[in-house]
């Protein structure tokens, strides 16, 4: 008797067959249809570990800190003055000009500082415990007669006629600190930049730097392909004795995309030609090609509708697609090679789908574990891997023996041999054989443990290289050999919450070892209620009294020293103005800071402190900062020691989970624990040759190589449980062929990700292709050695000693305690 | 990633038109590029300065007076000997002030100081014959020829257009350096510079640049 829940099924298919191709057809077109309005995404943080790594750098992609193209502009000829160098810069800068690019005047900055009344009017917003301290020092007789003396010797200097106007505006230097504050936030930069004559040069000023800002958004790739397209046509018609290199993330955004598109496109044709050539070449005929068209369309299917379960898909993922042709295309191999000599088509089917389920579940099960990994980039992709396997499975089952119409049900006939693939021969001697497979995967164990990981993200960055060279070469010449610098963001829904917030940190930090080294937009600007405190102290100490009596001493102390009465008017002038709480929206400098620390979204405000990125520093800025609501830390450091703690994580997660679910399943399927464990060396021969394969080339184990590791243990247990049931049933010669097929289409789906430039592609292909080698070539040679050997244990001892009872095909089962399990997923074949 | 935290440092400069300034006429350009031409065979000069200032803080004028010395490409020492003595040396990017009132010597790098550093560049164009530079700021126009005196106006969205309303340069037949300067400021104040007996490419010695080296 035949699988009666297949043969119900297929009964019912069979007759409906046309219709319910045509429907699959229909869907098949809707898919296709829909893939151009899915959103692709090709940003690499899609590809990171759920938390503060991720959340930085979607953060940094969506601030105000991503809208600047800087371009580094070099003078070539030595012979080239520094003025006609300025002046050739500057007509390249209004050559860029354009509704996507408009220059940044670095000189606006300085005319900001000589604007000294308006700086001056933030005096009482500033106007804290210790200003007042300074002030009451001052206003002493000896203070007043010490600041007018050298006031007065300051007129002798040549400067003077650029400081004597802040003189009249402050001859006791009671308001200095303000430009000192300012003088800090506005001069510190984290390059060695020389600005000279409105320009920002580099300190041997060979070079020039000049910064736009553009309302591009990075994560728009069109607008940032035209961009990109009009910074590269500029660029490219420079003048003698100039070069340039742009840097903005807009490059990321544009390179990445072009490379994973091109290099989906060449994984598509190569492999859809290596496909057509084996089946070609192999099977010799025609309906052979349904064998592709049907993986082809499980994935076309999939890729929509995890789309929708999504709502946007890494590019990552599409590109991820031959893969999985290639690894669901066995299925199609083992239902046609069964079936093509078989005149009852569903009977062969029968016979082989519960294996087939076994070898369907492990793959499914390695990309269930995916959902616990944390990754977005990662559960889309299991998504898309588990419709595609689920989809090619079935269709291969049902819809594949429509299609190939291999003969009619003819009646009842004498079930065949149990029709899963590959017969072992054992090696002439199987404990040489049994040895050198040790060796070898003692070898791959030396390899995978002199691999060094490293969780840098640049490593997973598709950016072309000569992109990520010029980021390297501008470090160079413009970072003087400083620190890096790191960011804390503190946001709030509204502004005041997140200045009080910000203050509240800063004064914290500031009385610690490193506040010194904190810009913070609270050194300058501080919240409502913080100014307001100012603001009446400074109301409480200049009343109209105590102006006066200044007046009056300054007036006299002024005539001895030489200045008018009226010299000092302007002070006066400022100190009886009634401060208010607006902001100075007015005065450029304030502007210009205010820009560079306060970012507004659609959720609130966030205000930026920027610190050296040293251990030291960002350490003590990240313990302060901790409790403070609304914050987060970037840098560098931060970003590599956060992703190796989560990558870690992530790594035991997906490992673990993977490796439980498929040893159930394989001890679910197999009758033994020994046969269990033979059945698992070949995926640990894969798993192993997958990670030593990088290690050998030189290169760092990334999170891309252990999730493809992963994959491949998913893939090569199969090989393991379909070699030893072949050794238990003595399967034909004929299903040697039927594995080697399945290896070799595996192999092609990722051996094709080896022509890739997107170092997460080619990572994923070099481990999947070496490791699904390794598996195949151990399961082909070392399994049968092992089972000559060791035998599967249990009651039939050696292998050998398992002839099927006579008169019934299948399986047949030792008495283990999952017997009562086995006889639940694996009947007897032969009618009862 | 680095792109991005790389870019966040460019965020401290604020937005601002480049106003479409006309050009230096080519005449006006020719003769500073002459002026600098000669002034370009001058390694080194020294000459005395009464320097005159109605500023509207004082009740009478201020008279300096002093000497300046030059040494191409990038040296100029200002002293002072009345009404007090004070001394600057500007070396490249590095500035020294002695004054007697302090009595300390203060030092400066121009490269952390904009605000100053654009105020030592236009000094130093003045009197190291770095005219053409100025245009960058200022537009020219010849006033008078022979002997040339030039009129320098800031120009629109220049950091001294809040400062300086005109400058005016005369110079000796020669044209080798400057007779007089006139600075106005946007105050109202005043300064005129004369100068008188320059020496062309004289020996300096090293201790010039010693700002506590007084004569």
């Amino acid at each position: 008797m035949t699988n009666s829940w297949f043969d119900r099924a297929y009964s019912v298919i069979h007759p409906w067959r046309v219709p319910f191709l045509l429907v699959l057809g229909a869907a098949l077109l809707l898919s296709i249809f829909s893939i151009r309005f899915i959103h692709f995404e090709n940003g690499v943080d899609v590809m990171l570990p759920d938390g503060n790594a991720r959340t930085a750098i979607k953060f940094l992609t969506e601030t105000t800190l991503a809208d600047k193209v800087v371009v580094s502009v070099e003078k070539t000829d030595p012979a080239m003055g520094r003025e006609d160098f300025a002046a050739a810069a500057g007509r390249l800068a209004e050559q860029l000009r354009s509704p996507l690019l408009t220059p940044v005047d670095p000189g606006a900055a300085i005319s900001g500082m000589m604007d000294f009344g308006k700086l001056l009017s933030l005096s009482p917003h500033l106007f804290g415990s210790a200003e007042q301290a300074g002030a009451e020092a001052a206003l002493t007789p000896q203070g007043i007669d010490k600041s007018l003396a050298g006031l007065r010797a300051d007129l002798v200097k040549p400067a003077s006629m650029f400081t004597s106007r802040l003189a009249r505006l402050d001859p006791l230097g009671i308001q200095r600190s303000i430009l000192i504050r300012l003088e800090r936030l506005s001069a510190a930069n984290l390059y060695d930049i020389v600005l000279e004559d409105g320009h920002l040069f580099s300190r041997d000023g060979k070079h020039l730097l000049l910064v736009f800002t553009t309302p591009v958004s990075i994560t728009d790739s069109v607008k940032s392909d035209q961009l990109v397209e009009q910074l590269e046509g500029t660029l490219a018609n420079l003048p003698r004795g100039l070069r340039a290199n742009v840097i903005c993330g807009h490059l990321h955004t544009v390179s990445n995309e072009r490379i994973i598109k091109r290099d989906i496109g060449r994984t598509s044709w190569i492999g859809a030609i290596a496909f057509f050539l084996i089946f070609a070449v192999v099977f010799r005929d025609w309906r052979a090609i349904a064998l592709l068209m049907f993986p082809t369309c499980a994935a076309l299917i999939a890729l929509p509708l995890a789309a929708l379960i999504h709502s946007s898909l890494s590019y990552l993922v599409a590109g991820f697609g031959m893969v999985i042709v290639g690894i669901t295309s066995d299925y199609g191999i083992y239902v046609y090679v069964v079936t093509r000599r078989n005149a009852r088509p569903s009977q062969a089917v029968a016979q082989i789908i519960r294996p087939m389920g076994l070898g369907m579940l492990t793959t499914a099960s390695v990309f269930v574990a995916f959902y616990f990994s944390g990754i977005e980039g990662y559960r889309q992709l299991a998504t898309f891997a588990i419709i595609s396997i689920i989809l090619a499975y079935l269709s291969a089952i049902f819809i594949l023996p429509l299609l190939l119409n291999l003969g009619r049900e003819t009646g009842s006939e004498p079930p065949g041999d149990c029709p899963l693939p590959a017969s072992g021969t054992a090696p002439s001697n199987p404990r040489l054989s049994v040895f050198a497979t040790g060796i070898a995967l003692t070898a791959g164990l030396v390899l995978v443990a002199s691999a060094r990981f490293n969780t840098d993200i640049s490593l997973l960055d598709g950016t072309d290289r000569k992109v990520l060279e010029a980021e390297t070469q501008f470090e160079k010449i413009w970072s003087g050999g400083g620190n890096s610098q790191g960011v804390l963001c503190i946001s709030a829904p509204t502004y005041q919450e997140a200045l009080q917030r910000s203050e509240q940190f800063f004064d914290k930090a500031a009385a610690g070892e490193f506040g010194n080294r904190l810009l913070s937009f609270s050194i300058l600007w501080r919240s409502e209620s913080a100014r307001a405190a100012n603001i009446a102290r400074w109301r409480a100490f200049w009343t109209p009294e105590r102006r006066d009596a200044l007046k009056s001493a300054l007036i006299t102390a002024g005539r001895l020293h030489g200045f008018t009465a009226g010299a000092f008017q302007p002070f006066y002038d400022q100190l009886a103005l009634e401060p208010d709480l607006q902001e100075p929206d007015g005065n450029p400098l304030f502007a210009m800071i205010k820009a560079r620390f306060v970012h507004k979204s659609d959720t609130g405000f966030t205000i930026f402190s920027f610190f050296p990125d040293t251990p030291e520093c960002t350490a003590a800025i990240t313990t302060l900062a901790t409790g403070v609501p609304g914050s987060f830390c970037i840098s560098r450091r931060l970003l590599i020691n956060s992703l190796a703690a989560s990558i870690g994580h992530t790594i035991t997660i997906v490992t673990v989970v993977s490796f439980v679910l498929v040893l159930l399943l394989t001890l679910l399927f197999t009758s033994t624990w020994r046969r269990a464990l033979i059945s698992l060396v070949p995926a640990a021969a894969g798993v192993l040759f997958g990670l030593g394969a990088p290690a050998a080339m030189g290169q760092p184990l990334t999170l891309c190589h252990i999730t493809a590791a992963a994959v491949v243990f998913g893939l090569c247990v199969d090989y393991g449980i379909y070699m030893t049931h072949a050794i238990a049933h003595r399967m034909e010669e004929r299903g040697r062929t039927t594995i080697v097929l399945t290896t070799a289409t595996s192999v092609i789906g990722s051996g094709v990700l080896l022509f890739t430039q997107h170092p997460v592609l080619f990572a994923l292909g070099l481990t999947l292709t070496v490791g699904m080698v390794a598996g195949h070539v151990t399961a082909i040679w070392g399994v049968p050695s092992m089972v000559a050997v060791w035998g599967f244990g249990g009651k039939h001892g050696k292998a050998g000693n398992q002839d099927p009872p006579k008169g019934r095909g299948g399986c047949r089962f030792e008495k283990q305690p999952m017997r009562i399990i086995q006889r639940l997923f694996c009947r007897k074949l032969a009618g009862s | 990633m680095k792109s991005l935290l790389l870019a966040a440092s460019f965020l401290g400069f604020i937005l601002a038109p480049a106003f479409a300034e006309p050009a230096v006429p080519p005449e006006i350009a020719a003769r500073l590029k002459q002026l600098e031409s000669k002034l370009s065979k001058v390694r080194t000069l020294k000459v005395n300065f009464v320097q005159e200032k109605e500023m509207a803080i004082l009740e009478q004028k201020l008279v300096i007076k002093g000497r300046i010395t030059l040494q191409q490409p990038d040296r100029l020492a200002w002293r002072v000997n009345s009404p007090i003595r004070f001394a600057m040396i500007l070396d490249g990017a590095t500035l020294h002030q002695w004054s007697e009132d302090s009595g300390a010597v203060q030092q400066f790098s121009l490269a952390d100081n904009p605000v100053f550093k654009t105020a030592m560049k236009q000094i130093q164009s003045w009197f190291s014959g770095n005219y053409l530079a100025l245009t960058s700021d200022f537009n020219v126009t010849l006033l008078h020829d022979p002997p040339l005196t030039l009129l320098f106006t800031p120009r629109a969205g220049s950091a001294t257009r809040d400062l300086i309303t005109r400058i005016i340069m005369r110079f000796g037949t020669d044209e080798y350096f400057l007779d007089s300067l006139e600075v106005d400021e946007t105050g109202g104040d005043k300064m005129r510079i004369t100068f008188s007996q320059m020496e062309l490419n004289p020996a300096v010695a090293r201790t010039e640049w010693n700002v506590r080296a007084h004569d």
